[in-house]
């Protein structure tokens, strides 16, 4: 019986279309496909699904940004995020959005079937493929991300602090000590980690 | 780079999981092999546009 309702967050079709195939004939059923984020947050709103399944890459948004939008909504369904390739750090990043798991899109239904039933019975799916994130890095707080997706827009430490309306003390503080956790020294550096991260 | 490479080629692993396991279904078969086609072409381009930077 198809009882457990996925919302899948993905933007490439060709994914999408292997993932509809992949739960066929299981427990889960697609409660819906989105290809964008203000799609994924409408019908999140409209499905009420029981589990979300999103890519990390979504082209116009990063899945973990999506995810901490819902939870800013108020939405606390279990979250399970995708990505291509093992990346250094994953799973932290998608453990500090709020996600129970993580996937990596290697075309084994058995896996993704894994990590779904794990999350969906209170668990969490980690997949150890994702190396740990470096040492010395560390996550950000919302103030350091803030900071950060300025930075990488090109923003001078006094624009930071006339945008956040902070004193200069306080922007140089928050940069060195963003750059810090992210095991970064110059702002070209700051930009690629914030692409990375999905703040641009 | 290795993300754009990797999808595609995740994608012709899972429709060709998918038609071994269930390939005497004539529509799914259809389906799949179109993908995995597709899939293939798209690689197929990426590889050109790598080589030829």
């Amino acid at each position: 019986v198809s009882d457990i309702s996925v919302l899948l967050i993905e933007d490439d079709s060709m994914v999408r279309g292997w993932v509809r195939l992949a739960l066929e004939g299981t427990e889960f059923r697609l409660a819906g496909e989105a290809a964008s984020a203000p799609e994924a947050l409408e019908l999140a709103e409209r499905r009420r699904p029981d589990i979300l399944l999103l890519d990390y890459r979504l082209g116009d948004a990063v899945g973990t940004e999506v995810l901490r939008d819902l939870r800013r909504r108020g939405y606390e369904t279990p979250a399970v995020l995708m990505t291509a390739n093992a990346e250094a750090g994953f799973n932290e990043i998608a453990r500090e959005a709020g996600a129970r798991g993580t996937v990596l899109k290697s075309g084994r239904s058995a896996e993704l079937l894994d990590a779904l039933r794990t999350v969906c019975h209170g668990g969490t799916s980690f997949d150890a493929r994702h190396p740990p994130r470096p040492s010395g890095q560390a996550a950000l707080s919302p103030r350091e991300r803030e900071v950060l997706r300025l930075v990488a827009a090109g923003s001078t430490n006094k624009e930071i602090a006339e945008q956040l309306q902070i004193g200069d003390e306080t922007v140089k503080t928050l940069v060195s000590r963003t750059f810090a956790k992210l095991g970064v020294r110059r702002r070209a550096e700051a930009v690629a980690a914030a692409h990375q991260l999905g703040l641009l | 780079m290795f993300h754009e490479l990797r999808t595609p080629l995740s994608v012709i692993v899972g429709y060709a999981e998918i038609l071994v396991a269930r390939g005497d279904e004539p529509e799914l078969r259809r389906e799949a092999s179109a993908r995995i086609l597709e899939a293939a072409e798209q690689l197929s381009g990426k590889l050109d546009a790598l080589e030829a930077e």
